[in-house]
């Protein structure tokens, strides 16, 4: 990984597909002054159109899965997607559930998955650095 | 050219380049923003949390003072009343309300 400095705001786009909020609160704790990451200019934002990065927690219930694929349209070029937590990555312990459409790289495309039941902010911050990087080769026409 | 009143005057000039100015700085804020949508796709249709875009929805002007009417609804209910649609009665409280003015003014 290249990064060294941002090289402008990053914005973010958090979308709950069937979290039971336990990776949505370490959202919000990532925010909060302990860890700030808006001082890095990574800040929430209230809809897909002006986000970079796509924030997604939990396991993707069935009502939920045009939704996200909608979602996922409607975010500008170039985008990252984040999946936050076991839920959204495997299932995790809704795995093969009569109401889930399947972990969310079964239904967008995923670049940077954190494990986690429920993951911790550093690793949330981590993980949207690891996003900002493929945005940034994205943005410099390298092949990612 | 130039209008002079007691309180200040009016240019044409000024007032076009005003206008010229307020132009320009509108199309620089618009510049600004971003340039990478996909005309066509889903990126360039209206965010409804992800709901699918109903057909043939638009959002009236009169939404705007849905809360004001709302909140009066009483008044608002009563004057309504008072419209019929037909032109021969907006004429007559026209001329109605045109004689009360004239009496108050007389009166006064």
């Amino acid at each position: 990984m290249k990064l060294s400095a941002f090289k402008r705001a990053l914005w973010v786009y958090h979308l709950p597909t069937g979290s039971c909020n336990g990776c949505d609160i370490e959202i919000v704790a990532a925010l909060t002054p302990r860890y700030d990451v808006e001082r890095f200019g990574i800040m929430l934002v209230g809809t897909p159109r002006h986000a970079d990065v796509l924030l997604v927690t939990g396991t993707v219930t069935r009502p939920m899965a045009d939704r996200l694929r909608r979602i996922y349209e409607q975010t500008p070029d170039p985008k990252a997607v984040v999946v936050v937590g076991s839920c959204g990555s495997t299932s995790g312990v809704f795995y093969e559930s009569y109401n889930v459409a399947g972990p969310v790289d079964e239904i967008i495309p995923v670049d940077v998955y954190i494990p986690g039941c429920p993951v911790r902010p550093e690793a949330i911050t981590d993980a949207v650095v690891k996003a900002v990087a493929k945005l940034e080769g994205l943005e410099a026409g390298e092949k990612v | 050219m130039n209008l002079l009143t007691g309180e200040g005057f009016w240019s044409p000039l000024v007032w076009l380049a005003l206008a010229v100015g307020v132009a320009l700085l509108a199309w620089w804020l618009r510049s600004k923003g971003r340039q990478d949508y996909k005309r066509g796709t889903e990126q360039a249709t209206p965010f409804l949390s992800g709901e699918p875009m109903p057909e043939g929805v638009h959002v009236g002007g009169q939404h705007l003072y849905w809360g004001f009417v709302e909140a009066l609804r009483p008044v608002v209910d009563r004057l309504r009343a008072f419209h019929s649609g037909v032109v021969t009665d907006y004429v007559t409280w026209l001329v109605v309300m045109l004689a009360v003015v004239f009496l108050v003014v007389m009166l006064s």
